[in-house]
């Protein structure tokens, strides 16, 4: 069963002073079909007539066979899908039962004055032919999304031929070829077998460009034509690229929310070899591109990429969403050894998968199964055992970056959320609320492990206590960093800074928050209290360390330090990136 | 998806004098003359297209209509050809109208059938009431009930168009997502009724077949039913021995206060103690990792001495999905040196079942597989 973004027919009709003509249609029915589809359609004019029958008929035959538009004849396409005027120059959408008919209606308009100084027999031509419409025939339940992609496709093409057409009269000329196919075939005797369509694919240039895009649509969803080898027409169908034809809902605005992204920590990873990339790519493409593709290692951030190139990281940012979009790479974290990947969902873990030949040829005879099952336990990259040959960090690279090629696995992350023990601060909030309700027992707090909050003197739950806590504390803080000051190198400005980061934590937490903050043990010492209150706002789940690490500047080690210091009042979670889900899903 | 609103409705024919034409519609004058007369081909159609449901977007409309034609001697030109549509806005989902067009179009051809109902000039006049009443009752309940006379009624109900439901297995657990009392049980179909004191989101399929004394695809069936209707939803049988990692969806947990309540309240075990702070269920979460099984969860934190439940904690995870189960799939690879070694269980290894579903369908228990497939190093297993 061809999924759903598949189309089933491209159909070129004309319409103009010889009546509607449907010129070309791409795939024209087989012999056989038509037999069948001549019993379905042609009424016998002494049947009876037995209306019950249509009663019954509740569900029509479908007009869909093996991937292909049955059922409708030339005559009654080119009726349909030849329109008014008032329909010309709009998207053009009709639904019958389960088929979709997409297309772009197009008057082709005298030309203005260049064309009426033309030659007398291009103006006759043009004269023939009042509009045409380039239609592609679409599963009904196809997503509105795709339907979309294929009303642009189709508008493309109709502009091109419509340029091409006032420029020198191509459509014209073409359509002159399709017409005495027509009637070649007409004039043959009545058992002759000959599709005038397959005549047409001889000799119209157009047909023929007609075909390759309706094969390329059905087999990559790229397309890339000259129109008249003269304009050209390229192409991508998101959803046949990326493969998501499984995806029930997809939301039209998903690729860009996916690119959007994007960060400089990224890396970029080719879904091809990187020399038949270079081979694809058009003649006269921008060199800053074939750049990217040399340069770009799926180690290395796109930071270090734009550096590396040379380019902007801007300009980075854009040809890599533009290969993104073409299928031709996809985003992942750089990989290193601190990456802990687990298995997608979505990955085969049937034995019989076409991963696993794939698999064996480029490892030489590995076991996907083995590869699989090593990166089935959350464990860094750089302690996964069992893949490729023993210590050869090459080789188990290659494999990762094969796995991810395929995308088998997903990253997990880490994440950090600031979390206080609570009955701290409901006490708080009663306190500020001047609830005169007694406080609730301090004996409950025992049960969490945040011994400071046990041992704190603020139990007794006054305003008065908790102010003096405060202060308290912050006495506390001047001292050590006193004390810290006259280690320190530079001790100009230290309360200017000490003053800056009470701000930071001020502006970042709420008091409560706060005050759990400080009573941490290790809040008592200035460079990690420091530290804190610089990384605080991405301790709400928003950011993962990574990016953190990134935006920060700081190192693994740091952060690990940090957590594992500030533990009581931190909770880690481990997940995918949340802002890449649905893109990972889609990409 | 919401449906949008029908806007109109026109009834159209062929007119043996004055050709194709509207003859009522509701609102008046929302079909403009020129719209018709630019989109008539696909509303009275040529013989080819009859009977069939089409579909115009054009102009900011979308019009689905569904053309009918009755061959008979006693009309002027030897048929009656009308077409009833319904007109929305371009960007509206038709999907959940198409049947009801088609539905209408039955209708009235029945009609004119029995009674002439649309060749009567009398009959007729009552066409404009009956639009407006399906506009706004459509428009306004989403279903409505036309009395036309002593034998027909029109009978339409807008169906959003929905997913199937995931297919029902041996070893899912049913379990309500709201109080089964809010539900009168004698409304349920007798064996619903009978498998309906067993979902308790503990016992799993097969468990209740048995309990209930029904067979197991008549239980398959009445769930999946459940299933479709939003009344139950599956979860994964619990089992000490079960792994779940965290998803994005955790950050909720942290944010929006009315879950953190309703989290709170789930997972504590006795309510007459304390409730357990949102530290502590946040650090169990957070504590899933596809390494560590919910019984070294409950052995490394004891959550029973933090006042939580582990079951509800991983049901309430799981339901709203902030934690999800990681399957283990056994796969055996290919042997190298004894091909023709034939264990029972090796028709299992073939990594189209996970554990729950080999351990069902042998009835073999979690441990005693567990040590099957950690016996026979070509066995991997992989968590997904």
């Amino acid at each position: 069963m061809p999924g759903r973004s598949t189309p089933l027919s491209v159909i070129l009709v004309s319409s103009g002073s010889k009546g509607n003509r449907l010129l070309f249609r791409y795939p024209y029915q087989e012999e056989s079909d038509k037999e069948v589809v001549q019993k379905n359609r042609t009424r016998n004019p002494y049947a009876l007539q037995l209306p019950e029958d249509d009663l019954n008929d509740c569900k029509p035959a479908s007009s869909i066979r093996h991937g292909k538009l049955v059922g409708y004849s030339d005559e009654i396409l080119a009726h349909i899908l030849t329109t008014e005027t008032g329909l010309c120059d709009h998207r053009f959408e009709l639904t019958i039962d389960d088929v979709k008919f997409v297309g772009q209606p197009t008057l082709i308009v005298g030309g203005g004055r260049k064309l009426r100084r033309h030659d007398e027999k291009t103006r006759r031509e043009s004269r023939t032919m009042a509009m045409f419409n380039l239609v592609f025939v679409l599963h009904a339940s196809a997503d509105p999304s795709v339907v979309g992609c294929y009303h642009d496709l189709s508008k493309r093409l109709v502009l091109a031929l419509k340029h091409e057409e006032r420029r020198c009269g191509y459509l014209s000329h073409q359509a002159v070829l399709m017409m005495s196919a027509h009637d070649e075939v007409a004039a043959m005797p009545e058992d002759a077998e000959e599709s005038p369509f397959s005549i047409m694919l001889q000799k119209s240039k157009l047909c023929r460009d007609l075909r390759h895009v309706f094969n390329g649509l059905c087999d990559k969803g790229v397309i890339h034509v000259f129109i008249n080898n003269w304009i050209e027409v390229s192409f991508c169908l998101p959803h046949k690229v990326h493969n998501v034809d499984q995806m029930v809902v997809i939301d039209p605005t998903m690729i860009e929310q996916s690119l959007l992204a994007i960060r400089p920590y990224h890396a970029l990873l080719l879904l091809e070899d990187e020399k038949e990339l270079q081979q694809s790519l058009p003649k006269d493409c921008s060199p800053s591109l074939r750049r990217v593709i040399k340069w770009s290692s799926p180690l290395n951030s796109l930071q270090r990429l734009s550096q590396d190139t040379d380019l902007a990281l801007s300009q980075v940012f854009q040809i890599v969403g533009h290969m993104v979009y073409w299928g031709k790479a996809t985003i992942i974290y750089p990989i290193c050894g601190s990456n802990v990947y687990i298995l997608s969902p979505r990955a085969p873990t049937s034995a019989n998968s076409p991963y696993h030949e794939e698999f064996r040829d480029i490892t030489a005879g590995g076991f996907l199964t083995e590869a699989l099952a090593a990166f089935s336990q959350p464990t860094p990259f750089s302690d996964v055992m069992n893949i490729g040959e023993k210590e050869n960090e090459a080789e188990k690279v290659k494999i990762l970056v094969w796995l991810l090629q395929k995308r088998l696995l997903i990253q997990l992350h880490t994440y950090v959320f600031l979390m206080i023990p609570t009955e701290r601060p409901t006490q708080l909030v009663n306190l500020q609320d001047k609830h005169s309700r007694p406080s609730p027992s301090s004996s409950s707090a025992s049960q969490d492990k945040n011994s400071s909050a046990s041992t704190n003197p603020s139990h007794h739950g006054s305003t008065g206590n908790v102010a003096d806590n405060m202060s308290m504390d912050s006495d506390e803080l001047s001292t050590s960093l006193d004390s810290y000051s006259t280690l320190s190198l530079d001790n100009e400005g230290h309360g200017h800074s000490r003053q800056k980061f009470m701000d930071m934590l001020k502006e970042n937490l709420t008091e409560a928050e706060r005050q759990c903050v400080m009573n941490v043990p290790a809040a008592k010492k200035p460079e990690d209290l420091k530290l804190f209150a610089r990384l605080c706002p991405y301790f709400r789940g928003r950011h993962h360390l990574e990016e953190i690490m990134y935006y920060e500047n700081v190192n693994r080690s740091q952060v690990y330090m940090l957590l594992e210091k500030f533990k009581q009042v931190l909770v880690v979670c481990t997940h995918q990136d949340a802002a890449t889900v649905a893109y990972k899903e889609f990409l | 998806m919401d449906p949008g609103k029908l806007e109109c409705i026109f009834f159209s024919e062929f007119h043996p004098t004055a050709g194709h034409k509207i003859t009522y519609q509701v609102p008046e004058d929302y079909v403009s003359r020129e719209l018709f007369d630019t989109l008539h081909v696909y509303i009275i159609t040529k013989p080819e297209l009859q009977n069939r449901l089409i579909t115009i977007n054009a102009l900011g409309r979308k019009i689905i209509g569904c053309p009918v034609n009755i061959q008979n001697d006693k009309y002027s030109r030897n048929a009656l050809l009308f077409n009833l549509c319904f007109v929305c806005n371009a960007s509206t989902d038709t999907a959940p109208y198409e049947p009801l067009v088609k539905k209408l179009a039955n209708y009235l051809l029945t009609l004119e059938l029995e009674s002439g109902f649309l060749s009567n000039d009398e009959s007729k006049e009552r066409l404009p009431s009956i639009l407006s009443d399906l506009l706004s009752q459509l428009n306004s309940h989403g279903k409505c009930s036309i009395p036309i006379n002593e034998s027909n009624t029109i009978h339409l109900k807008i169906v959003p168009p929905t997913k199937d439901p995931q297919a029902v297995l041996e070893h899912h657990v049913p379990m309500f997502l709201t109080d089964r009392n809010a539900y009168d049980s004698s409304h349920w179909d007798l064996t619903t009724q009978q498998i309906l004191p067993y979902i308790d989101g503990v016992n799993h399929v097969q468990r209740i077949a048995t309990e209930a004394d029904v067979d197991i695809n008549l239980v398959k069936i009445c769930l999946q039913t459940m299933l479709y209707y939003g009344v139950i939803t599956i979860v994964p049988i619990f089992q000490y021995s079960n792994v779940y990692i965290t998803q994005p969806d955790i950050n909720k947990l942290a944010e929006d206060e009315a879950l953190q309540e309703e989290c709170i309240k789930y997972v504590t075990k006795n309510e007459m103690a304390s409730a357990p702070p949102l530290r502590s269920i946040m650090h169990l979460y957070g504590s899933l990792r596809s390494d560590i099984s919910v019984k070294d969860l409950c052995l490394r934190f004891d959550p029973r001495s933090m006042n939580i439940d582990e079951r509800h904690l991983i049901q309430f995870g799981v339901l709203r999905g902030l934690i999800k189960r990681l399957h283990q799939y056994p796969v055996r690879v290919p042997d190298r040196v004894d091909q023709q070694r034939t264990q029972p269980l090796d028709r299992y290894m073939n990594g189209h079942f996970n554990f729950d579903e080999i351990c069902c369908k042998t009835g073999q228990s979690h441990q005693e597989l567990e040590d099957y497939v950690e016996n026979d190093p070509h066995i991997h297993v992989l968590w997904k």
